[in-house]
């Protein structure tokens, strides 16, 4: 190159600093992108095959089921191929830590392969010691010195139960979490152990390892490798019939002749026995008769006291009647005693009215004799009355007997007047002279009858009064003669008391007497009870020697019972053990003739924990390297070409002068493909040296989250991306250098020289519509038409800010479709909590003992039964392995397995007419519902099936089918012995220990818990934030380096115009939003392109990151994608952000200047 | 002439020196003169005499490094950055030697981008008429000639109505025939519209038509004289 042009080629990379930086940095971030994430795939397998390689991981190993001998280690190191055999022990024991039990799985240590990296103390050197896995260290706090202590010894091939922990350590057989699997417990491996090889009892080794001769020299997950070990693995089991049969014919023998041992021994101890049991036997029946002739005394001795106890019980019962005659007598005294005194009392009340009764009568008489005396003098007066009255009348009649002769005087006087006269007036003459006279006679007649009328009164009266009397007397008569007859009453009674008086008396004598015969009674009695305690206390001291003598009788019986049952024992021990020997015997004679032939198990890494999960992430990482970077690349290859492109045509002139020079073609592009090379080249140095290194360290890293025994990270330079990656950059840039060089160099200097045809302001489709068009401002305006105008630069800078949207959709969107799996798997879709697998051997009755206990297990919520199965799928020449599930009830199978379409969340019910099958298996045999497909079981022939739907599904492949389908297509009905089942949610947090409950049935083979897998996920997400990382940190470098370089090139390009606005007074800020608005419809137009690019893009990530047996969620939810919209319109604003200031410096000066 | 238009503009004492430390560039070393209003002035020097630096610095576009400049009545050279945007917003108005139009707007919208930020604006159509571009009112300036494109440049300028009307060789992209046009109707301007207009050239012989001729040379006025008597722009030739 001539001095000249080498000059101005410097000067133009210093002149142009910020193009050159910016073609320089985004081919640093398309090669470091691209050939970093390619690198980092081989950095994984690199970083692992280096751990591997440091440990000797084995390459294969043989487990056999009768163990394997000196003699196979020997045999399997001759092969061809193989350059080391180390057999080892191993056994899996159930250890208790606090309240959980956990699986160990103990192995022995071995000299040269899988050694452990010892993170703490020492290997053990002696039985007893044991290394743990340094996991488990941390997780249960133990200290190096503690003993572990196990709960069994592992099918007694371990010398002792108890372990001191010496060291910790971490094993390359497990690089992760996992530890294997095991038939123990909860089924699930939780640590590893190592011991010496003499804390093993066993005479045969259980595995050998294997080291593949030049394996170590290849790469591990590589197909070379893979080759070899497959190799190997053929050579192994060439072998392994011999091997096997070699072992068959030793067992056999050794079999043999313990059997022959134990037989002898067998009958020596029958006989030994049989003699023994005679002897106690016999020794037994005296002592049998010795208790008999006891017994038969005690029953005599129990007879007479009881005899005994009768008669005082007699006794007892006549002195407690005499008792309780002595006392009614007693009482009959007392009553008599009071009842006389009562008579005695009523005596003397009778005798006190008797007194009475005498005074009263004797008072009667004296008034009765006063009344007499009274009467007396009454008749006296009466008598004197009655005989004045007798003179009275006879003076009456005197004084009437000379009236009666006075009268009769006058009447002859008057009669012898009157005889013969008869003229009446001298008759009337004579009577008035005789009248006088008769009157006196009459008046003289009157009073006499006066006196006699009143004499009759008096005397009526004495009559009366005589009457009185004579009443009156006979009244005192009466009342004298009831007198006489109460006094004669009264002598009556006093008789009668007299009388009474005697009697009482006569009681009383009565009454001394009967109390003086109670007396002696009782005296009879007290007496009596002496006798009868005296007989008590006999008995009771004769009763007291029958115990005694019953007590020893019993003992005596109990000590026969016992020797009888011991003898009975000790017959049925020496029968049972007779009979155990015979029946072992007998077992070991069936075990031996039905003795399969040893078969060996031969696994390589394959089966390692996480082996195989690394080499697919590691695939995964490779699979992202194909297409991700790809984007990078473009956006670099389209930058450069925009710029340089730019370049040639600013220089346009200058082209024309050099051209019109006579300078070659060759020289002039020269220049501006050396500037592109050179650019290109420390760019791609720079990404290469970057990027080969960050980006795997980075992923490697990350993926330590999840493979946390993985110390090594690997990461040399790839030469085979680092060549590849700059040579695409580079001829990117130089065929973009080259295009717009040799355009420009095919015209005439002349044209060259004068100014480009300015490109001209384009009337825009929008203008054709006034409505639309009319209210835009002037800027606005231009804007749009600028847009319109430059095209490519549209394109690009669309296309630059719609790949950093699609990034960053990309990052967030592969984490929404992993995050939700794991929900939607085990959340919505997979609905129990864990599956137990029935051992396949348990006998039927074990089976149904082990969902009875599901049934009364507290903790489960529910269960149900299920066939299930893994089945080879077939659609003609793909195949692929799925797990079939028949349920035993198709409408409970409901409440576990949710069968739905993962767009329209329809659910699907199963059907006898077709079976329902996952959409990830769907796709990869490419079928549909309404499709067919095979299903095989093992080497059974294939059976035809019709899809009847296709359900939503992410992890395994799974086949769902009706029970009556199952039969028609396979002609047999399925067992359903393993069993779904839902933990309560107060048992959530116990669900191992439920676990453990359930695996304590026979018929339980292991369970598998979706929480396991679920944390899985978990570990993957975590990794996963990681890439996010990166890609947005990708994306914001990406849109930085598009949008700034574009806007560099547009402020360049319109510097004139920029300071034309200047210059007639738009201010500062005026001037960046003239810029600005082109930038902010440039960023909404690539956000809306990166819209659809991201969801694009995103898919096919996913969809080439998914394993066979993975599905990853297709949906990408709105926040993502407003979360990338955010981030991106960011990103712009940051740049434009810059650019302001850029603008700012603008020179005013440069309007003036002519156009170049 | 009448107090206040006298004096319109007056520079005093005006340097301006590029470059800090040893390397110093008078660019304009004391620069004095003053121009009345409605004059058409026009500056002459050879190149590289400071013509351009005195057109930056009464523009607004730069700053003297001493002195005052004062235009109708303040001193610009005082101004803070800002006051000088708002200054050539609102009181300058500029034409370029090479028209320096927005691309991708039409003749009209070219003068109405200027329009749009100052106060008291002509309407764009009519002065695109007054400049005779009545038929090429919607031409992007690619469609236009140079004249033309001048023309709508000084239309931008016009219609601003600008205090001083700042000319950087006009003619100089143009050809003789369509120079003398552009200067015949920067002339009109002046006497019809009684503008105050400085045309900044290098060709002596447009000195002439000016009624003041300020002569620069080696970053100083060299010589300052009025034309009693301008000559139309058509009888002069060069």
């Amino acid at each position: 190159m001539k001095k000249a042009l080498r000059k101005d080629f410097l000067m133009e990379i210093r002149k142009s600093f910020t193009r050159f930086i910016s073609i320089f940095f985004i081919v640093a971030l398309g090669v470091a992108f691209y050939a970093g994430i390619q690198a980092s795939a081989p950095d994984m397998r690199y970083s692992a095959d280096a751990y591997y390689d440091r440990y000797r991981l084995m390459d294969l190993k043989v487990v056999s089921t009768m163990g394997l001998t000196d003699a196979d280690v020997e045999a399997i190191e001759a092969l061809e191929g193989v350059s080391l055999a180390e057999p080892a022990y191993f056994t899996d024991v159930l250890c208790s830590e606090e309240e959980v039990q956990t699986v160990l799985h103990v192995e022995s240590l071995t000299d040269s392969l899988n050694t452990l990296e010892v993170s703490e103390g020492r290997l053990p050197k002696k039985k007893g010691e044991c290394i743990i896995d340094e996991d488990y260290m941390k997780e249960h706090n133990h200290q190096i010195g503690d003993t572990l202590v196990w709960k069994e010894d592992g099918d007694g091939m371990l010398r002792t139960k108890k372990f001191e922990i010496v060291g910790a350590a971490s094993s390359p057989m497990y690089i992760s979490f996992d530890r294997g699997n095991s038939t123990l417990g909860s089924g699930e491996v939780d640590a590893f152990v190592y011991v010496t090889e003499e804390s093993f009892a066993c005479d045969v080794y259980t595995e050998i390892y294997v080291e593949a001769e030049d394996a170590r020299e290849m790469e591990s997950y590589s197909d070379e490798y893979d080759h070899l070990v497959a190799k190997i693995e053929e050579r192994l089991e060439g072998i392994q019939d011999v091997q096997c049969q070699l072992r068959y014919d030793e067992v056999i023998e050794e079999a043999n002749e313990k059997i022959a041992d134990a037989e002898k021994e067998l009958a020596d101890g029958k006989q030994e026995a049989e003699e023994e049991l005679a002897d106690a036997r016999k020794k037994l029946e005296e002592a049998e008769k010795e208790l008999e002739d006891g017994q038969q005394e005690y029953e005599d001795g129990k007879q007479q006291l009881a005899d005994a106890r009768q008669e005082v019980e007699d006794g007892k019962q006549q002195l407690s009647d005499g008792k309780a005659e002595y006392e009614d007598g007693l009482a009959q005294l007392n009553s008599a005693r009071e009842e006389l005194n009562a008579q005695q009392a009523k005596l003397d009340a009778s005798q006190q009215e008797l007194n009475d009764g005498q005074t009263q009568l004797n008072d009667g008489i004296l008034q009765l004799n006063a009344k007499q005396s009274e009467l007396d003098s009454s008749v006296r007066q009466l008598e004197e009355a009655q005989q004045e009255i007798d003179s009275g009348r006879a003076q009456l009649d005197e004084k009437q007997e000379e009236l009666n002769q006075q009268s009769a005087a006058l009447q002859q006087q008057i009669n012898e007047a009157l005889n013969g006269v008869t003229d009446e007036n001298m008759i009337a003459a004579i009577e008035a002279q005789f009248a006088p006279y008769q009157q006196q006679i009459d008046a003289g007649q009157l009073e006499i009858e006066k006196n006699k009328q009143k004499l009759d009164d008096s005397q009526e009266e004495i009559n009366a009064n005589q009457a009185k009397l004579n009443e009156g007397q006979e009244e005192i008569n009466r009342a004298r003669q009831e007198l006489d007859q109460k006094q004669q009453e009264l002598n009556d009674a006093q008789a009668q008391i007299d009388n009474g008086q005697a009697q009482i008396n006569r009681g009383w004598s009565e009454i001394l007497s009967s109390q003086m015969t109670l007396n002696d009674a009782a005296r009879e009695i007290a007496e009596n009870e002496k006798k009868i305690e005296d007989a008590e206390d006999e008995i009771r001291e004769n009763e007291e020697k029958l115990k005694t003598a019953a007590k020893d009788l019993k003992k005596g019986r109990k000590e026969l019972k016992d020797g009888w049952k011991e003898y009975e024992d000790g017959k049925a021990d020496a029968e049972e053990e007779i009979a155990d020997g015979e029946r072992k015997l007998a077992d070991a004679r069936q075990e031996l003739e039905d003795l399969k032939d040893p078969e060996w198990m031969i696994s390589t890494r394959d089966d390692l924990p996480e082996y195989t999960g690394y080499g697919e992430n590691a695939q995964r990482i490779h699979n992202i390297g194909k297409v991700f970077p790809v984007l990078f690349f473009l956006v670099a290859a389209l930058i450069s070409l925009t710029t340089m492109t730019r370049m040639v045509e600013e220089q346009r002139t200058q082209i024309g002068t050099m051209k019109a020079l006579g300078y070659s073609k060759s020289s002039i592009a020269g220049k501006y493909i050396l500037y592109a090379a050179f650019a290109t080249v420390g760019g791609s140095i720079l990404g290469i040296l970057v990027g080969e290194k960050l980006i795997p360290y980075i992923i490697v890293v990350a993926y330590k989250i999840l493979y946390i025994h993985m110390p090594d990270v690997v990461i040399p330079y790839e030469t085979k991306y680092a060549l590849l990656a700059s040579g695409a950059a580079l001829f990117c840039t130089m065929a973009a250098t080259m295009t717009s060089c040799f355009r420009e160099l095919l015209d005439t200097p002349a044209a060259l020289m004068r100014p480009p045809a300015p490109k001209a302001g384009k009337r825009v489709l929008l203008e054709r519509i006034p409505f639309l068009w009319k209210p835009l401002s002037f800027t606005w305006k231009s804007t749009i038409r600028n847009l319109v105008r430059y095209k490519k630069r549209f394109l690009m800078t669309v296309f630059g800010i719609g790949g950093c949207m699609a990034l960053l959709i990309v990052g967030f969107g592969i984490r929404d479709s992993i995050m939700d799996i794991g929900n939607l798997q085990y959340g919505s879709i997979q609905r129990y909590d864990g599956l137990v697998l029935a051992d396949e051997d348990a006998s039927g009755s074990e089976k149904k003992q082990l969902k009875e206990s599901m049934e009364q297990l507290e903790g489960v919520q529910a269960y149900t039964p299920v066939y299930f199965h893994k089945m080879e799928v077939k659609s003609g020449e793909k195949k692929q392995d799925a797990y079939l599930y028949v349920p035993e009830d198709t409408e409970a199978f409901r409440d576990f397995v949710t069968l739905r379409d993962r767009i329209t969340q329809e659910t699907f019910v199963m059907e006898d007419d077709g079976v329902i099958i996952t959409e990830k298996i769907a796709s990869l045999l490419e079928v549909q519902a309404g499709d067919e497909i095979v299903l095989k079981e093992g080497d059974e022939r294939g059976r035809k099936v019709t899809i009847a739907a296709v359900c939503e599904n992410y992890m395994h492949h799974y086949i769902y089918m009706t029970p009556k389908l199952y039969q028609e297509c396979f002609g047999v009905q399925p067992e359903y012995q393993d069993i779904l089942f839902t933990i309560t949610d107060e048992y959530k947090a116990q669900e191992q220990e439920v676990g453990e409950e359930i695996l304590q049935n026979e018929a339980a083979l292991s369970i598998s818990y979706t929480s396991a897998i679920r944390a899985q996920l978990d570990d993957m997400l975590k990794t996963l934030d990681m890439v996010i990382l990166v890609l947005i940190v990708s994306a914001g470098l990406l849109a930085f380096v598009v949008l700034y370089n574009l806007n560099n090139i547009s402020i360049t390009e319109r510097r004139r115009e920029l300071a034309t606005l200047k210059v007639l007074g738009f201010y500062d800020t005026e001037v960046s939003a003239y810029v600005f608005r082109e930038n902010v419809l440039l960023t909404i137009f690539g956000v809306i392109l990166g819209l659809g690019l991201g969801t694009v893009l995103h898919r096919f990530i996913i969809v080439t990151v998914e394993t066979d047996i993975l599905m990853f969620g297709r949906v990408i939810t709105i926040f993502s994608y407003c979360i990338s919209a955010v981030f991106t319109a960011g990103f712009s604003a940051f740049v434009n952000g810059l650019m302001h200031f850029k603008l700012k410096k603008i020179d005013m000066v440069e309007s003036l200047k002519s156009v170049e | 002439m009448v107090d206040g238009t006298k004096d319109f503009v007056k520079l005093e004492g005006i340097t301006k020196i590029y470059g800090k430390g040893e390397v110093q560039i008078k660019a304009v070393d004391g620069i004095d003169f003053s121009i009345d209003k409605g004059e058409f002035v026009v500056i002459v020097g050879p190149s590289g005499a400071g013509k351009t630096t005195v057109l930056n610095i009464l523009g607004g576009m730069d700053t003297a490094t001493s002195g005052s400049a004062w235009v109708d009545g303040k001193d610009i050279a005082r101004f803070s950055q800002k006051q000088l945007t708002a200054y050539r917003r609102e009181d300058i108005g500029f034409v370029f030697q090479f028209y320096n139009l927005v691309p991708n707007l039409t003749a009209l919208e070219n003068v109405e981008l200027a329009l749009q930020i100052c106060k008291n604006p002509l309407d764009a159509e009519t002065v695109l008429r007054d400049v005779g571009l009545s038929d090429r009112l919607g031409n992007f300036p690619a469609q236009l000639s140079g004249g033309e494109q001048q023309r709508v440049s000084i239309a931008r300028a016009l219609a601003k109505n600008p205090k001083l009307l700042l000319c950087d060789e006009p003619t100089g992209a143009l050809d003789y025939q369509t120079g003398k046009a552009i200067l015949k109707l920067l002339q009109d301007m002046c006497r019809k519209r009684g503008m105050t207009v400085i045309v900044i050239t290098h060709n002596s012989a447009l000195t002439p038509m000016a009624d003041r001729v300020i002569k620069i040379k080696n970053g100083k006025v060299s010589s300052m004289h009025m034309n009693e008597q301008p000559m139309p722009v058509e009888e002069i030739e060069w």
